[in-house]
């Protein structure tokens, strides 16, 4: 498409033609109405406001809007407004959807399971730096004794894949990559025999 | 050429060029002054100056400034004053109480002006009056400031905005988290205290104690994530307040939605401001900001409390085990990160964002009902129980034309209690009317009910209270997380970039 600004090197800044119209709007409302001027503004500003808005997005439109909607939609520059639609019998619903009462929740509930999950994860996925932190909070957060398990539970779960693994495990990277999964085993297991939950993070 | 009073529509343009302003000097705090983000937020105030001009706006446009606000002829901009401690503060050390823009400013020449307000040594100058001189010296022609002590009593602020106690708590949240934003950019140490701080503060009884949440109403242009993260943390502490949380519990809930999105930081600019549909690439860069987040709280020298991490983590994690990020190790939110889920859906589908429009506050409950096995059923209930689905301050009209603002929750969703603004069809209201009626109640003969709600750009038809379905209509939050209801099955990717 051409661009029509290119086609009229004299024509009116845009601004400056929006400004024009808005202007002209605003006198020819003012004029047809049948309220004074000064009461015009105090009563219904909207008016003028809704009347600026629709020149100037008639403007854009004129200056912008290419002659194929296909070719606006795949030029990606636009923004794609998108508007959720929600229906009156949605809204109907909802009084009785959310008709009971409040519930009473535990803002602690599982925070201490979240936390050590979340350091394990951490510690197994993280770059060197973050998995040291998150190993240092794993030791300083987790109870010494609770620690100690941990860390017996591990060497036992190490010491048998590697007597299952026989000779396959090598290099020092699969053997601290064995090692931290059986960390993350041993945690699994502990805290699914229901300790850690009420532990303090 | 201006007419005075302003209409609303170019006071809604003078309030967005006032957040340009302050966006622009959030970024002078954040980034080099040469980036060219700098360049292009300078470009964005000059260009929402530009615009002031051409609708006819006289120029050099004047911001009066106190300590907590800014004001453009005597009417509070309360919207861009939310976000502009920074700026405030920087004017309140130079004693400037006005600013005028002329309009042959230039982004240059803007960021000179912010040279000057940024260098510690124009505070002597300007203390010693010799401001023309430090104006001069940084080459900023097209600014002009005025003192306080030379400033017209007619540029002082003559109306109120938000109570000053109720503005002064949302931008010391807003503050805290700008610099701990910043801090996290330049990979410095977090000033997590003074988040918590400022959390702390935001909860001491307010004489009014919904002005706050009030406040977080406020449209905003945020394009970082304080004005939406302050909101989150808002939201949560009332509901969270709500159900009858400690004081220690609410500091702890109130810092980790704070600091949910601290990951952003860490996000590429470009990925992070993208107005358009993101690319699945780009989507990757914007879904690893849990990660991020956590990643960076994790590495403080100074332990930041385990809640806030693990909700840096898990906010964008559904309690069915969906969402993002995926983990190698299984992963249940806790009660809190699930708190802060609620808050940071139902404020990203109620905020204006380029994209979308924003959804009432009971649409955005029926959207995030739809998708219920997303939600903790009983933090979906308890904020739609605490905030109401019309919620306080909303804007109503009722059936017989009166026009009113809620004031109060009522057990009844859809009866709150009104303060009317005005009688039927627009009538002002008789002298001898009491001024508040609960919908639904009878009220002088009639019993007055609920036609729409009315937000800056629409209106929302509500449905007829006596023809609600008491058996409910379709499943509820509680019947889908167990398995009893139908779901859309939505992928965490459906929900806004929150």
């Amino acid at each position: 498409m051409a661009d029509r600004r290119r086609t009229h090197p004299d024509a009116t800044p845009f601004r400056e033609a929006i400004s024009q119209w808005q202007l002209a709007a605003r006198t020819e409302v003012k004029r047809a109405s049948s309220l004074p001027s000064s009461m015009f503004d105090a009563a219904d500003g909207m008016i003028e406001a809704r009347l600026a808005e629709t020149v100037e997005t008639m403007m854009r439109l004129l200056q912008h809007a290419p002659d194929d909607p296909n070719q606006r939609r795949a030029s990606g520059e636009h923004l794609e407004q998108r508007a959720e639609q929600v229906s009156q019998d949605e809204l109907r619903a909802m009084p009785t959807a959310f008709g009971e009462a409040k519930v009473a929740v535990d803002l602690d509930e599982h925070v201490a399971a979240e936390y050590f999950n979340l350091l394990v994860e951490v510690w197994r996925t993280g770059d060197a730096a973050t998995a040291e932190a998150a190993r240092e909070r794993l030791l300083a957060d987790i109870p010494a004794d609770a620690a100690g398990e941990l860390d017996a539970a591990t060497a036992v779960i190490a010491q048998s894949l590697r007597g299952i693994a026989g000779g396959h495990i090598d290099a020092d990277a699969d053997l601290q990559d064995l090692e931290r999964l059986c960390a993350a085993v041993a945690a699994a297991a502990r805290l699914s025999s229901g300790r850690g939950e009420d532990e303090p993070a | 050429m201006t007419a005075s009073p302003l209409t609303p529509r170019l006071l809604s343009a003078v309030a967005d060029f006032a957040h340009a302003l302050v966006q622009a000097s959030f970024n002078r705090a954040l980034h080099a002054r040469d980036s060219d983000f700098v360049r292009e937020s300078m470009q964005d105030v000059v260009a929402a100056l530009g615009t002031l001009s051409s609708m006819g706006v006289e120029t050099p446009l004047r911001l009066q400034l106190d300590e907590r606000r800014i004001f453009h002829d005597g009417q509070p901009l309360d919207g861009p004053s939310l976000q502009a401690a920074t700026l405030l503060a920087q004017c309140a050390e130079r004693d400037i109480a006005v600013i005028a823009f002329d309009e042959r400013l230039d982004a240059t020449e803007l960021n000179r002006f912010f040279d000057l307000l940024t260098s510690p040594v124009n505070v002597e100058a300007f203390a010693r009056h010799n401001r023309a001189a430090a104006m001069c010296a940084f080459d900023v022609k097209h600014v002009k400031v005025t003192l306080r002590h030379a400033a017209d009593p007619g540029d002082r602020s003559r109306t109120l905005g938000a109570p000053d106690e109720a503005l002064r708590r949302y931008q010391g949240l807003a503050d805290a988290l700008q610099n701990n934003h910043r801090l996290a950019l330049h990979d410095h140490e977090l000033a997590f205290d003074a988040a918590a701080d400022a959390v702390e503060d935001s909860l001491r009884p307010l004489d009014e104690p919904s002005l706050l949440l009030s406040l977080s109403m406020q449209d905003d242009v945020d394009r970082f994530t304080i004005g939406h993260s302050v909101r989150v943390a808002l939201l949560a502490l009332q509901v969270a307040r709500g159900v009858g949380a400690s004081g220690d519990q609410l500091v702890r809930v109130g810092a980790a939605a704070l600091m949910h999105d601290i990951g952003k930081s860490k996000v590429p600019q470009e990925v992070l401001f993208k107005q358009g549909r993101l690319t699945p690439e780009e989507w990757q860069a914007m879904a690893e900001h849990p990660r991020l987040g956590a990643e960076i709280l994790l590495q403080q020298r100074e332990p930041v409390d385990p809640q806030t991490i693990s909700a840096a983590f898990c906010h964008h994690m559904t309690c069915s085990g969906g969402g993002y990020p995926r983990t190698k190790t299984p992963m249940q939110p806790s009660a809190t990160s699930r708190l802060i889920r609620v808050c940071d859906v139902f404020e990203a589908l109620t905020a204006v964002r380029p994209y979308k429009r924003a959804l009432t506050p009971i649409e955005a409950f029926a959207v995030m009902r739809r998708e219920a096995n997303d939600f903790d059923p009983r933090w979906l209930t308890n904020a739609v129980r605490v905030l109401g689905l019309i919620p306080n301050g909303s804007r109503v009209q009722l059936t017989d034309g009166s026009e009113g603002v809620v004031v109060a929750q009522t057990r009844a969703l859809l009866q709150p209690k009104l303060r009317l603004l005005t009688g039927p069809g627009g009538a002002a209201l008789p002298a001898d009317h009491p001024g508040e009626v609960t919908v639904g109640h009878p009220f002088e003969g009639q019993i007055p009910m609920l036609a729409c709600v009315k937000t800056a750009d629409r209106e929302l038809p509500l449905p007829d209270v006596d023809s609600l379905d008491p058996a409910g209509n379709g499943p509820t939050a509680h019947d889908a997380c167990l398995g009893h209801g139908h779901s859309r099955g939505r992928d965490a990717g459906h929900v806004d970039r929150t």
